[in-house]
């Protein structure tokens, strides 16, 4: 069983999958899911909001494709804001984890 | 469309108040299509329709939560083709424009005849005071009801700002005016250079005020 993402998550995770091509919506949920072998679970009522916060800074751009056969979608694709803001995301995220791991990565469980 | 799928976008789109139609149905095409992308997947996993749709519900989660969220996100999206300070200053300059003429217009237009109706008791000239006000009062009503859409836009700093500005205005003009009736032909409730002075000065503080207030919705946007 997956853990839900928080919500402050979302917006980085989405431009880390969309910085490797343009997607629909339910292609992104799908593709965190897979990305995270099922351990994220991203609930669609958390995205769309995201999405349109993403939209708004200009960090991603959606457009209807209505080029394909079916029905148009709307695809998102990172923009080049938002290529930065995910390195600046990506660098704090290394931070963070240097300093969690520097805690953690040698700690032992207590011998009995 | 499955009925419990149609029911569920409705709910969605009720929340979507303040979006305009073309918005509003985008939201609801797109939530659509994922759902319908949701129950097919189901089905492929050997589930039978109904339990596919309540599972991509599920998925979603409450139909309010989420217009309310698309909602309020769709609020604070800035206006496509205009600069929002630009937007903002021009509904100044337009309540500005009104303020003038009210002031200049309709209240001083009593007191071009209120020789006459002051030798009546001065009556007749109470009545024409009130309605110039009752006319100023809608204009106000108008202008907060403007405002209170712009603060709900995200312009907070610089409506709360307008709407302060404006009391002030009002408040100057109401109490010169209604000293003055008797002592003056004209009753200008207030001079020319106010009226031109302060507007420029409001006008700079809702540039920095503005730009101030967005950075800082920009910023909380993350930690929502």
């Amino acid at each position: 069983m997956g853990r839900n993402l928080s919500k402050s998550d979302i917006p980085a995770l989405v431009l880390a999958v969309l910085f490797e091509g343009p997607r629909h919506g339910y292609a992104i949920a799908r593709e965190v899911e897979s990305r995270s072998k099922d351990l994220f679970r991203l609930r669609e009522g958390s995205l769309y909001p995201a999405l349109r916060v993403l939209e708004q800074e200009q960090f991603i751009a959606g457009e209807w494709d209505t080029q394909g056969s079916g029905a148009a979608r709307k695809v998102y694709r990172i923009t080049s804001q938002g290529q930065a803001e995910l390195a600046s995301r990506t660098r704090e995220w290394e931070e963070y984890s240097r300093a969690i791991g520097s805690f953690m990565g040698g700690a032992h469980a207590p011998a009995h | 469309m499955h009925p419990h799928i149609e029911k569920y976008l409705f709910q969605v789109s009720c929340q979507l108040k303040d979006l305009s139609a073309t918005r509003r149905a985008e939201e609801v095409r797109e939530i659509a299509q994922h759902l319908q992308a949701l129950v097919e997947e189901g089905q492929g996993q050997g589930l039978n329709e109904s339990q596919a749709v309540r599972t991509a519900l599920a998925q979603f989660g409450s139909p309010q939560k989420l217009g309310r969220e698309l909602n309020k996100a769709g609020l604070k999206r800035a206006p496509d083709h205009l600069p929002k300070s630009f937007a903002v200053m021009t509904k100044v300059m337009i309540g500005q424009a009104m303020l003038n003429l009210l002031t200049y217009g309709i209240l001083a237009w009593p007191s071009m005849w209120s020789a006459v109706v002051r030798s009546n008791g001065g009556r007749e000239e109470l009545i024409l005071l009130l309605i110039g006000f009752g006319v100023l009062y809608c204009a106000v009503s108008i202008r907060v009801g403007v405002l209170l859409r712009q603060l709900r836009r995200g312009a907070f700093w610089p409506a709360l700002g307008l709407m302060g500005y404006q009391s002030i205005v009002y408040a100057i003009q109401f109490s010169k005016t209604f000293s003055t009736p008797h002592s003056s032909h004209s009753w200008p409730p207030i001079s020319t250079g106010t009226v031109l002075f302060l507007p420029t000065l409001f006008c700079l503080m809702i540039l920095v005020l503005n730009r101030k207030s967005y950075f800082r919705l920009s910023s909380a946007k993350w930690s929502t």
